[in-house]
């Protein structure tokens, strides 16, 4: 009995060890001969040293562009959800599952689609906008599905009160239901930016591979992500400057996804999954 | 005006998938068309500049990683959730769900650097050149336990409402309690558990990308290197044209159909529980 | 046999009960009371499955077999063996019958591996439940009706054999038919082992206690009334709280 306990004991660390490993060996390595400049320089030798500014700003405003599309449709998907669709059954499981479908697809498919109708139909190309518009689809269902998760809950007599006052729908929301859930809605949003962050996929195909500072949102640029892959893959010798790169990077992400993980907590506990 | 702007909006979000799936069909029809699908299924043949276009390596490599990444992750993130929900002290079992829920985050990119320059070199000294399937596996798997631990903890959560009473009152043993109640009667929640990260190992890209070697060959061993279905789009695409671009579209549209219905079975058996 | 020594009981800062004091004895006790008066969570602390709430405080003593239960830090498992418990809500687990008392079996420990359907089949006679499920032994345990779960779960109880057995309410959630059925078997059992059953069926407790104690709510807490022989508390109730408590119950 005692041997099938330590068995499984045993087997419940290898890969938390390996994680261990993994954060300490990027932390370890990728510290070194950081400092203020690498975040204010340009890349040099094809991003073998020098710093990462342009990418930040490019990053940064991917990001931000994110937001700033995702919220509202996201927003007002979750506000029709549960104000419309809600009082038919069949309806609400049909978008409720397309959504959960939505959530599943791979990032590669969403970055496929991203070329094909904004890139070429829409004619933006590689550009931040493209990406930025790439990412908000994938962002969607989840914000949507944490936003009407905690919509629902919300005790009748709000939405009764709303009818009694002759409320539009708009001060409606904005007088009742975004105060009662900022939680949520902080949640969506920071989850928007660390899945913006983490996104590569679906950048490459979209927002695309430069370097420079983009100057404009229908110029090219590159993220975070898609420079460390590019050191990591394309450049010979490009080791180093990837895991200085992937130190900030981790930083950036274990942090946002701890907020995350807090802010969460404080809406309904409910997953995202 | 808002409640029109709101629901066109609402629209826009509810119409997505179905565009995404149209885009697909549109810019693969053009490889269907030349092909034929059948070649692209079984035909392990991928030299596209020369018309051929078989995807079967690639299905081979998508399917091998993702099946070997699950049997590395599943007994270890079983195991994990009941080591830290009855073995260790409340304490401990807080600051390690912190962690599994911080570590879910982090993006795919740093999965796949390290795993290029330290797992890939470590193999490549006995088993070159290093990048493989096997190291595939373990990056994947690494990918997946949080997501797994997240989803078994939050099946046993839900178990114990209602019998963790009855549980204590007969002094039932935790291992009698996790591994002869809790998990026969969860196999359908389980199983959810595992196709839907299993359909995440399947769409990772970027990680596999970096520490699988990529080439287009039937995985025949643990250390040959392939190509999976998603790593293949992502090399091509910046050059590829014309049918070539289309087939890889058509890839894509496979893996988007592959996963639907791995999210649909998630889907079916989450909601077939039994009432408790 | 248990007793109480000046009990006090709270949940966080919800003070639960106060100054309970009782000496248990043989036979059937029942405990009456309003809703809310603490009684659940009175039997609950007599194995200290209490502890599984979050918060819990508790001073005072619970004797059982010479010992202060409250202070015990090992050997719980013990404790709960020898005082079992039944729920309101049977709660067989979502696994065979068999399973459910193979269970029960293994965690005592002290019975052989091949003995195991023979004393399956024992307990199952002594709730009126083998006639019915012997066939189906390997169908899951939901499949039972209310009053069926609820045998099993008395079932896989008394397979650990308990010197005391506890009830909280254990009929509320069934017909009248399956109530009797379990009545009887309590009236049984209780020839050899002492049982305690929270209830809020007066003519329940009339029916089949020898004694009773009165739960009410007292400030705010909850707290003991009146206890006594069941006979002389519904024929005389000395306390204007059992007065009007039983009057009102019993329409």
């Amino acid at each position: 009995m005692n041997i099938k306990k330590n068995l499984i004991v045993l087997i419940s660390f290898p890969i938390l060890i390996l994680f261990f490993m993994m954060i300490s060996n990027i932390i370890l390595e990728g510290h070194a001969g950081l400092s203020w400049n690498y975040f204010v320089t340009e890349a040099s030798h094809a991003g073998r040293s020098g710093g990462i500014a342009p990418i930040i700003v490019s990053t940064t405003i991917i990001v931000i562009l994110t937001l700033l599309i995702s919220t509202p449709f996201s927003f007002c998907s979750a506000l029709i959800l549960t104000l419309v669709i809600s009082k038919n059954r069949y309806l609400l499981s049909l978008f409720e599952i397309s959504l959960t479908l939505l959530s599943g697809l791979p990032s590669v498919v969403f970055g496929l689609f991203g070329s094909a109708f904004f890139g070429k139909t829409l004619g933006f190309g590689y550009s931040l906008i493209s990406g930025a518009l790439t990412l908000s689809c994938m962002v969607l269902p989840f914000y949507t599905k944490i936003l009407h998760d905690n919509f629902k809950i919300l005790p009748r007599e709000y939405f009764l009160s709303g009818k009694a006052l002759d409320l539009s729908l708009y001060q409606f929301a904005k007088n009742i239901l975004i105060p009662l859930n900022l939680y949520a809605i902080a949640a969506g949003a920071i989850f928007s930016i660390s899945r913006a962050l983490g996104e590569t996929a679906a950048l490459i195909f979209t927002s695309g591979y430069v370097d420079r500072y983009p100057h404009s949102l229908l110029d090219s640029g590159r993220t975070l992500s898609i420079h460390i892959y590019d050191l990591a893959l394309n450049i010979p010798g490009g080791d180093q400057a990837a895991l200085k790169a992937s130190f900030v990077f981790l930083l950036l992400s274990l942090t946002i996804n701890f907020i995350l993980s807090v802010v969460l907590k404080n809406t309904l506990l409910r997953g995202l999954q | 005006m808002f409640k029109t702007i709101s629901y066109i909006f609402a629209l826009i979000g509810f119409i997505l998938p179905l565009l995404i799936i149209i885009y697909l069909f549109r810019e693969s029809h053009e490889a269907i068309n030349h092909f034929g699908i059948k070649k692209f299924l079984f035909d392990p043949s991928w030299y596209p500049n020369e018309g051929l276009v078989g995807l079967a390596a690639q299905i081979n490599g998508s399917i091998a990683v993702a099946f070997l990444s699950i049997l590395l992750a599943v007994p270890s993130s079983v195991s994990f959730v009941y080591t830290n929900e009855f073995l260790l002290p409340k304490k401990i079992t807080f600051f390690n769900n912190l962690g599994i829920d911080t570590f879910s985050g982090i993006p795919s990119v740093i999965f796949g650097l390290w795993g290029l320059v330290k797992v890939v070199p470590y193999f490549a000294v006995n088993h070159p050149p290093g990048t493989s399937l096997l190291v595939g596996a373990i990056i994947l798997g690494m990918m997946i336990f949080p997501g797994l631990v997240v989803g078994i903890r939050g099946l046993i959560q839900t178990f114990n409402q209602h019998y963790q009473f009855s549980s204590a009152s007969l002094n039932l043993s935790s291992y009698s309690y996790f591994f002869k109640v809790f998990i026969p009667a969860n196999i359908k929640g389980l199983t959810g558990v595992f196709l839907l990260q299993f359909g995440r190992s399947l769409g990772e890209t970027m990680a596999v990308l970096m520490v699988t070697g990529n080439v287009s060959q039937n995985p025949d061993s643990l250390f040959s290197p392939i190509r999976t279905l998603t790593s293949n789009i992502a090399l091509e695409m910046a050059y590829a044209t014309g049918a070539h671009r289309s087939s890889l579209f058509m890839s894509g549209l496979i893996l988007a159909c592959v996963l639907l219905l791995l999210s649909l079975l998630a889907i079916f058996l989450r909601r077939d529980d039994h009432e408790y | 046999m248990i007793q109480v020594k000046n009990y006090y009981l709270s949940f966080g800062k919800k003070k639960i009960l106060n100054d309970i004091n009782y000496q248990f004895q043989a036979g059937i006790t029942a405990i009456v009371g309003p809703s809310g008066s603490g009684k659940s969570s009175f039997v609950l602390s007599l194995n200290r499955l209490t502890d599984l709430y979050s918060n819990t405080r508790y001073s005072g003593e619970i004797l059982f077999e010479d010992n202060n239960i409250l202070i015990q830090k090992k050997n719980l498992g013990k404790i709960r063996h020898a005082i079992g418990t039944v729920f309101q809500k049977p709660t067989p687990f979502p696994v065979s019958i068999y399973k459910n008392l193979e269970l029960s079996l293994i965690e005592l420990g002290t019975v052989e591996k091949k003995n195991y359907l023979e004393k399956i089949k024992e307990v199952l006679k002594k709730v009126s439940l083998w006639e019915d499920v012997q066939d189906n032994l390997h169908k899951s345990a939901l499949k039972l009706s209310g009053g069926q779960q609820q045998k099993l779960c008395i079932a896989r109880t008394l397979l650990l054999n308990p010197k005391i057995l506890i009830l909280d309410e254990p009929c509320s959630s069934l017909d009248p038919i399956s109530t009797l059925q379990i009545e009887e078997l309590l009236i049984q059992i209780a020839k050899l082992t002492p049982v305690i059953i929270v209830t809020h069926n007066l003519k329940q407790a009339k029916r089949i206690a020898e004694h009773l104690i009165v739960f009410g709510i007292h400030e705010g807490v909850g707290s003991i009334i009146e206890k006594g022989r069941s006979e002389e508390v519904f024929l005389a109730p000395k306390h204007h709280f059992t007065k009007t408590y039983l009057e009102y119950e019993a329409f």
